[in-house]
């Protein structure tokens, strides 16, 4: 009987179980995960739970029977501590250590923590739906809110504590939003909707310290303004959870280290998810990524190696976001020097910006458009190619060049 | 909890008994159904839970709304009248025999 441990018990490590079945594994499969909790969704967190509209259960992503029938062995509340890679055993924080032919590393990451000045008053992270339990509690009870961080968590919780009536600040150090992940075109649109809405949004500004007094906090910001808040919330990115890996002595760089079908250099562990750094299959480039659609298809790709049929990645990378009653979706994942072609008006609800390389579609980010967005996850995924003028052009549907995509396919074949 | 008839693409079948009230996504979820991905956990973003849906059940089903339209029309496998996202669709106790078809590929 061999058996497989899962370190982390989150989107990664919940697929990569149910994966390990699919494809026919039959002995022992532990998952131990650190959290309290059942795997559950993250995105929510920072949504339609906080705001109130979807309660925990909800949030799982698959129900506790589900990993019951599959003879699935869950152990929650239990941190991993080290791994001895030539015993092949694990150690919990329990005492207890598990042995394992294969290992799975799917540990996610942890937020960066920001600390303020000399006075040390860290501010509050989103990560965890404990964080989220006792940050929803506090919404419900009113105050003020400053956000330091236009990343999609911080721009995500604004939106979230404004429908629940807070007054919010909302400050980035970079000259606008979204800055490392989306199109200028994008970042106007978001920060003009959040200041629709009324939130206070500082660009250019970062947080020199901050005070306690009264019972609130007072930041004194690079712009020499005083913001007073009832909360501090960061949301200014998260750090791989690689140092188990790490001290075991397997190679990290910002992540552990996997080849394209999610294998570290030691033959027996596999990573996935958030705590990874990856040669991309599709991509053809090594990145970290930070998505659900990530952790998800390299954890059924991680799978799949440890049951000895090891397949790459074919897919374009995708991500989305919902801010107020706006969607914002992306395919694929440009890079600097990719030319950006907006389609319809970005002054108004509703249109994309589509990134070019030598002719060839490498991504496009879609406000409020769909349809744009899925049937550019298949052009990116396709490498289709595409003008700068077609990709302009309102009077041509992407769906056409889909078509027109498979029928020079099927030609040269 | 009616049983629901899950289909892969290359014919194997899953019954499944959903719970009333959950997703048909969830249900497939739930019960270790491949293909159906749902990676948006429901909220009608990624068109990863697209699958057919028996037809003499349609009539039974809420409209898709012109979001779910719009998703629809780029998913990566064949688009039929009825096609569906699993995830805008509850189950009611009436979709008992139901059988839904797996599409070949959700990438
Ligand atoms: C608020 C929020 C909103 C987000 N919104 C989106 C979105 O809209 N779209 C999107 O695509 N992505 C979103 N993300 C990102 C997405 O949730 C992550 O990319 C995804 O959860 C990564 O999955 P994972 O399994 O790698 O890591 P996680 O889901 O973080 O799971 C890792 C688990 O491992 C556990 N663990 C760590 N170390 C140990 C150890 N030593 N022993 C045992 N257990 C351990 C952790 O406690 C955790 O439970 C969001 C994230 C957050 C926090
Ligand atoms: S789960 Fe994403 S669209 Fe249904």
């Amino acid at each position: 009987m061999k058996t497989v441990v899962i370190v982390g018990a989150g989107q990664a490590g919940s697929e990569l179980a149910v994966a390990l079945r699919q494809n026919g594994f039959s002995d022992r499969i532990l998952l131990v995960g650190a959290e309290r909790h059942l795997p559950y969704q993250r995105p929510p967190l920072s949504k339609a739970f906080l705001r109130g509209k979807v309660e925990q259960e909800a949030l799982r992503t698959r129900a506790l029977d589900a990993y019951t029938n599959a003879g699935i062995e869950v152990e929650l509340d239990t941190a991993a501590v080290a791994i001895d890679r030539r015993t092949r055993s694990v150690a919990l924080a329990d005492g207890r250590m598990l042995r394992y032919d294969k290992l799975a590393l799917t540990t996610g990451g942890s937020p960066r923590p920001l600390r303020f000045g000399s006075g040390h008053v860290a501010g509050r992270t989103l990560h965890h739906l404990d964080d989220a339990i006792a940050l929803r509690q506090e919404l419900q009870s009113g105050g003020t809110l400053l956000i330091v961080g236009g990343g999609f968590i911080g721009l995500e919780t604004a939106a979230a504590a404004t429908d629940m009536g807070i007054a919010v600040t909302l400050v980035e150090a970079q000259p606008r939003v979204l800055a490392r992940t989306c199109p200028p075109a994008v970042s106007a649109f978001v920060e003009r909707e959040h200041r629709n809405h009324g939130v206070d949004l500082r660009t250019g500004v970062s947080v020199r310290s901050v005070a306690q007094r009264d019972g609130a906090l007072l930041a004194e910001l690079s712009d020499d303004t005083v913001v007073r808040a009832d909360l501090i919330l960061t949301g200014v990115g998260i750090a791989p959870n690689d140092t188990l890996a790490a001290t075991a002595g397997l190679a990290v760089d910002d992540g552990v280290l996997v080849d394209a079908v999610a294998r570290t250099e030691d033959p027996d562990i596999v990573a996935a998810g958030d705590c990874t750094r990856q040669w991309h299959g599709f991509l053809g480039r090594s990145v970290r990524l930070e998505s659900v659609q990530n952790a998800t298809d390299q954890a059924r790709i991680a799978a799949r190696t440890l049951c000895g049929k090891p397949t790459e990645r074919f897919a374009a990378p995708w991500f989305w976001s919902d801010q107020y009653d706006h969607k914002i979706q992306m395919a694929g994942l440009p890079q600097t020097g990719d030319t950006e072609v907006v389609r319809g008006d970005p002054s108004s609800n509703s249109f994309s910006v589509v990134y070019l390389r030598n002719g060839i579609i490498t991504g496009l980010h879609a406000v409020n458009r769909p349809r744009d967005f899925t049937v550019a996850r298949q052009l990116v995924t396709a490498r289709a190619a595409m003008t700068g003028d077609e990709a302009a052009s309102e009077d041509l549907p992407l769906s056409e060049l889909v078509k027109r995509h498979q029928s020079t396919a099927e030609r040269r074949a | 909890m009616p049983e629901i008839r899950f289909i892969e693409a290359d014919g194997t079948p899953h019954r499944v008994e959903a719970v009333v009230g959950q997703s048909l996504k969830q249900a497939a979820l739930d019960h270790l159904v491949p293909g159906i991905i749902g990676d948006c956990g429901g909220c009608a973003s990624c068109g990863t839970c697209h699958a057919y849906i028996d037809e003499k059940y349609l009539p039974l089903l809420p409209p898709a709304d012109e979001n779910e339209e719009m998703i629809l029309e780029g998913v990566p496998a064949s688009r039929t009248s009825n096609s569906r996202l699993t995830c805008q669709i509850p189950v009611t106790a009436d979709m008992a025999g139901m059988e839904v078809q797996i599409p070949d590929t959700q990438f």
